[in-house]
């Protein structure tokens, strides 16, 4: 199996195309492309077709994350690149990339772009190793229990909702045929060698805990009785005071989500966040993913620190838990968009703590939404996660 | 402190998914260890099946365990089952079934995905996983029916993988080991068939010296011992009228005249002579020289028994029944000093003479019988085995007497070679059963330990092999 990461600054879609695809040493079976919505997503699709493969890609915030292997140099890592392609050749595995628009049903969406990956991969009846997805954000709830329809509840589901560079709704999509801004996409995997896989929140529980009373799709109405976005100013001790007649809360929340317990082994437990984005005229909170009326919340703690050690302790994991003897070839990852506006300028840091703990090529998404998948074997929709995927060799 | 908190919780974490896969690496080594031997100890299919199903059932859920083979007309047919409602139904062989044919598992979404299993699809039939079979001579596939679409991952996929695996890898070792044996076999095979071929030549050599040497001989004892009797018989009457002349003649000593003078002389000469007395050594003398010739006739008989094999009889024969009736004859030169045990296991019918092959045992279990100088165990065994050239029975005479050394045992085979005390035996007793036994198309293995015992084993081809 090769994989390569190429990246460009360039700020000319064009001639940033050009660069990366003469980066290139080889012919992709497989390209997955992040890139920086300063670039027209419908330019980069037309330059990018001559690579004459499945492509599938999204928008990342502020650019993406990529990592190139090693040579006789130190590795080249760009935390923020313009545009990155992640390529794949893996002659004895197969892949296909599937979209589909969301419209307004998203879930039948889902299966339908699901099915169309499962064509172009050949092997439309098998179960895929790995769903890696680019979707747009908002519904991604629904669009998992469209892929859990078609090919069960157990294939892991792994990616990230696009982004913008600043919330307002200019995230794109596009793959070898088509770009948009509503694409559900998705990439089925069946690799010739194993992976590893780690998706987790860089969060603590506070051990405040606040029960959703009243809600509505991703709006908390009510915490605990009262409107939530004040009861979320009293555990926070007045983090979004001047907010709390409406108003953008994203970065003032960003340390403080709220988390839903999933049971793990052993007894341990791992924690899907919620991440409120805003105050709504009526005192709610909204989030980046849904709630179940009636569920308890945990409220979650975070750190600058904590985050930007968070991706190479996911990368980590993802490589411990390769299969036995199996050395890492290259990897995947999603990290917050929200995490990673928190901790600033720190991306670089970030980057390069992930670059120095492996010699392998990486691509990052910086995303609005991640989807992962846990150790119970259920693929989830989150906010804050970090999720990893490693490929072997 | 929070910082060492979240890195404590994710480290736990880690490490139990870390135990877990690796309990469930060992869970998964210790079944295909199990699988390996249910493959190589099952007696038969049916019973490979069972356990396969049943080790199969701890490693991963199923509804429905089947095994299809692969029939003449493409298609694959239902040969087991855990639940006997699908034995006998059919699929076609599409490129799913076809790859994990060749040796690729393959975990399905959904049988209802899959053309081939539109005819065959029950209330219980969701995801299925597909892994090739170790059969012994039919492609086979192992197949796993859950109920809920989507069960099987790619990671039952690998279980199945290293199961494959790991059973071609013991079977190609095995059938590996087979062949290495198989051409050891064939190497002594070979080596048994040259020393064979040298010594039939040396035999063909030494029947037809001893054809001509039995012929040329026979005449002259023949006269020889005819004369021999009419000296013995000769030597007796002399001897009888001697002692009746010793007894008439001193009556007739008693007197002067000429024939008392003439009785005295003889009886005088007869008694210088000691003429009675020589005439009863002759009578001994031509007694031995009856039993030397008896001896060469013996001799010239089984240098003609020898030379005359090629006058084969090629009739069924039963060997257990030579055994016993060949056991009746040599008892008694047996039971004074030998325990006999016979350890008979069943062989197919050979082809040649019954009465040969009586000779060549009965030579055996005499010679086994003399070997042990007091007391002893001679067991005869017999049995079958597939040798490369095909089905062979056995049987073997072995005593616990006093061996052969090996410088002997190169030659015991050869001709007037034996170990006896001389004039007990003429050496040609081996050298007979080696050639009966030859032409009968079989061979005579011999094991010896001086001070132990030794073994003979004859190897015959059986006419048909087992039914």
């Amino acid at each position: 199996m090769n994989i390569m990461t190429v990246s460009s600054d360039l700020d000319d879609t064009v001639l940033a195309c050009a660069d990366v695809m003469q980066a290139l040493t080889f012919k992709p079976q497989l390209v997955i492309a992040g890139f920086n919505t300063h670039h027209d997503g419908a330019l980069l699709q037309h330059q990018l077709a001559a690579l004459d493969c499945p492509i599938m890609a999204g928008s990342s915030c502020l650019g993406a994350l990529a990592i190139q292997q090693r040579t006789n140099a130190q590795p080249q890592t760009q935390a923020q690149a313009g545009l990155v392609l992640w390529a794949l050749q893996d002659a004895h595995g197969s892949y296909g990339v599937g979209y589909c628009e969301q419209g307004d049903a998203p879930r039948h969406a889902a299966q339908q772009a699901l099915e169309m990956a499962l064509q172009q991969s050949g092997r439309d009846c098998e179960s895929p190793a790995l769903l890696w997805c680019v979707l747009p954000p908002g519904e991604e709830e629904q669009i998992l229990q469209g892929f859990a329809d078609t090919v069960g509840p157990n294939v892991p589901v792994l990616g990230g909702s696009s982004a913008d560079n600043d919330v307002s709704g200019q995230w794109q999509q596009f793959n070898q045929h088509c770009c948009g801004h509503q694409l559900i996409q998705v990439a089925v995997f069946f690799p010739s060698a194993g992976l590893g896989l780690s998706f987790s929140s860089g969060y603590q529980p506070s051990g405040q805990q606040v029960k959703a009373t009243q809600v509505q799709q991703r709006q908390l109405l009510e915490l605990d009785g009262i409107a939530a976005a004040q009861r979320f100013n009293q555990l926070t001790g007045g983090s979004i005071e001047q907010q709390l007649q409406g108003g953008n809360v994203l970065s003032l929340t960003t340390l403080h989500p709220f988390g839903r317990r999933i049971a793990a082994s052993a007894g341990t437990e791992e924690f899907l966040l919620s991440h409120p984005d805003a105050v709504t005229h009526d005192g709610g909170l909204s989030l980046f993913s849904e709630v179940e009326q009636g569920e308890t919340l945990e409220l979650m703690t975070g750190s600058i620190e904590g985050l930007v050690q968070r991706g190479e302790r996911v990368l980590q994991n993802a490589i411990a838990l390769l299969p036995s003897g199996q050395q890492p070839a290259g990897a995947l990852m999603i990290y917050c968009a929200g995490c990673m506006l928190t901790i600033g300028d720190q991306v670089q840091a970030m980057a390069q703590h992930m670059a120095a703990s492996t010699d392998i090529p990486i691509m990052g998404l910086y995303t609005f939404g991640e989807q992962g998948c846990f150790v119970d074997g259920q693929s989830r929709h989150g906010n804050l996660m970090i999720s990893a995927v490693v490929f072997g060799q | 402190m929070t910082q060492t908190q979240e890195e404590l919780r994710e480290a736990l974490q880690l490490q139990n998914r870390l135990r877990q896969q690796a309990e469930a690496g060992r869970r998964e080594a210790e079944l295909m260890l199990k699988a390996m031997q249910a493959i190589l100890e099952a007696a038969d299919s049916a019973q490979l099946y069972e356990q396969i199903f049943a080790l199969f059932s701890s490693l991963l859920d199923y509804q429905h365990a089947l095994i299809l083979e692969k029939q003449a007309d493409n298609s694959l047919r239902c040969v087991a089952a855990t639940d006997n409602a699908w034995l006998d139904q059919r699929w076609p062989l599409d490129q799913i079934l076809q790859r994990a044919l060749e040796g690729e598992p393959v975990a399905v979404v959904n049988a209802r995905r899959q053309p081939a299993w539109q005819q065959a699809i029950g209330d219980e039939t969701g995801a299925l996983l597909y892994g090739p079979f170790s059969s012994q001579d039919r492609e086979a596939l192992l197949v796993f029916i859950h109920p809920q679409p989507g069960f099987y991952l790619q990671d039952h996929v690998q279980i199945l993988r290293r199961y494959t695996r790991l059973t071609r890898q013991a079977r190609l070792s095995f059938e590996a080991k087979l062949q290495a044996l198989q051409s050891d076999e064939l190497q002594r095979a070979k080596e048994r068939a040259e020393q064979s071929l040298l010594h039939a030549e040396k035999m063909v050599s030494l029947g037809t010296l001893a054809a001509g040497v039995a012929h040329e001989i026979n005449n002259p004892v023949g006269f020889i011992s005819s004369n021999m009797q009419y000296i013995q018989e000769f030597s007796e009457l002399s001897e009888d009228i001697t002692q009746q002349l010793l007894l008439l003649l001193p009556p007739l000593m008693k007197g002067s005249d000429a024939n008392a003078t003439a009785a005295s002389r003889l009886f005088e000469q007869l008694q210088q002579e000691e003429y009675l007395e020589r005439c009863q050594e002759l009578a001994d003398v031509a007694k031995e020289c009856s039993d030397g010739l008896n001896r060469i006739k013996d001799i010239i008989n089984g240098l003609r028994t020898f030379a005359r094999q090629d006058d084969s009889v090629s009739e069924p024969i039963d060997i257990h029944q030579c055994v016993q009736t060949t056991l009746r004859m040599v008892n008694n030169e047996l039971k004074y000093h030998c325990t006999v045990n016979v350890q008979l296991q069943p062989t197919g019918q050979v082809l040649g003479s019954s009465g040969q092959l009586n000779q060549v045992l009965t030579n055996l279990l005499v010679n086994a019988g003399h070997a042990i100088e007091q007391q002893g165990t001679v067991t005869v065994a017999s049995g079958r085995k597939q040798w490369p050239q095909g089905w062979f029975a056995y049987v073997s005479v072995a005593d616990t007497g006093k061996g052969i050394a090996s410088d002997d045992l190169k030659r015991i085979f050869d001709p007037f070679f034996t170990t006896k005390e001389e004039g007990k035996g003429t050496g040609l007793g081996l050298a007979i059963c080696h050639s009966i036994i030859e032409k009968m198309g079989g061979w005579i293995e011999v094991d010896s330990q001086v001070g132990e015992g030794t073994r003979f084993t004859l190897w015959l081809p059986e006419s048909a092999p087992p039914v």
